[in-house]
């Protein structure tokens, strides 16, 4: 029986890790070593979605060096930035190398799709809009 | 704001867990909200029988319709498990949530 692999979180817009904690927990009763994570445009003024692409990739790669097998599980907005940072690094992709991603697990995600990408970017959520108007989930603005 | 956000998100959580996450919330990076989306490889064939996508029932935020159709757009062929929740099944059921994914855990391994 192959060892569990590790599971890496990462909840969407406006979550930070402490939102998806207690699931990790769950998951770390039942013997996994999750991890809750974090997006970089969480709290940020000035990330994009290039930089939540980079920072998935490093957590992965971090794990997949160590020779581990992990699973990516994306909520959400997580989806955007998940897609790009996956790129390589599934173990078929890693040419007999010990470890990799075995799968991603999107949670109520976006998936990319031309519809959604492009430089005008619609977003078909009028919630949403709404949202990133006032700058957050809470109706706080924002400075950017 | 503070309601609808609530009721979007965590309609079906306990009340007051919706409450204690609702006060950690932060504001969200409007740069990323709007820019451009990073060319996604999950249409790399390593990927084929490898997608999970956990489809929440009765989401209010990405709601059925658009789970639907953002699957039915990407033109992926995708493993769906279902779940009764809202768009937050860490929070409202965190224990059926972890069945779903030991699911997917046991199906990726025996690929």
């Amino acid at each position: 029986m192959s060892p569990k692999p590790v599971i890496v979180a990462f909840p969407g817009a406006w979550h930070p890790a402490t939102t998806i904690e207690s699931f990790t927990q769950v998951l770390r009763d039942r013997g996994y070593d999750a991890r809750a994570c974090q997006l970089r445009s969480v709290g940020s003024t000035t990330a994009g979605k290039a930089d939540d692409a980079a920072y998935i990739r490093s957590v992965l790669l971090e794990i997949i060096e160590q020779g581990k097998d992990v699973i990516l599980l994306s909520h959400s907005f997580a989806g955007l930035g998940s897609a790009a940072a996956i790129q390589g690094l599934h173990k078929k992709d890693r040419a007999g190398a010990a470890g990799g991603l075995i799968g991603v697990i999107y949670m109520a995600a976006f998936i990319p799709s031309p519809a959604l990408t492009g430089p005008n970017n619609p977003y078909p959520v009028p919630w949403w809009k709404l949202n990133v108007r006032y700058g957050n989930a809470k109706g706080q603005s924002q400075e950017c | 704001m503070t309601d609808e956000a609530g009721d979007t998100l965590y309609h079906d959580c306990p009340p007051d867990v919706a409450a204690a996450v609702l006060k950690t919330l932060l504001p969200h990076s409007l740069t990323a909200a709007i820019d451009p989306i990073p060319e996604s490889h999950l249409a790399d064939p390593s990927f084929e029988g490898c997608r999970g996508y956990i489809f929440c029932k009765q989401d209010r935020a990405m709601t059925p319709a658009l789970q639907r159709d953002m699957l039915d757009s990407s033109g992926l062929s995708w493993n769906v498990k279902e779940i009764d929740t809202g768009h937050s099944p860490f929070l409202a059921k965190p224990d059926a949530l972890a069945d779903v994914v030991e699911e997917f855990v046991g199906e990726f391994q025996a690929k």
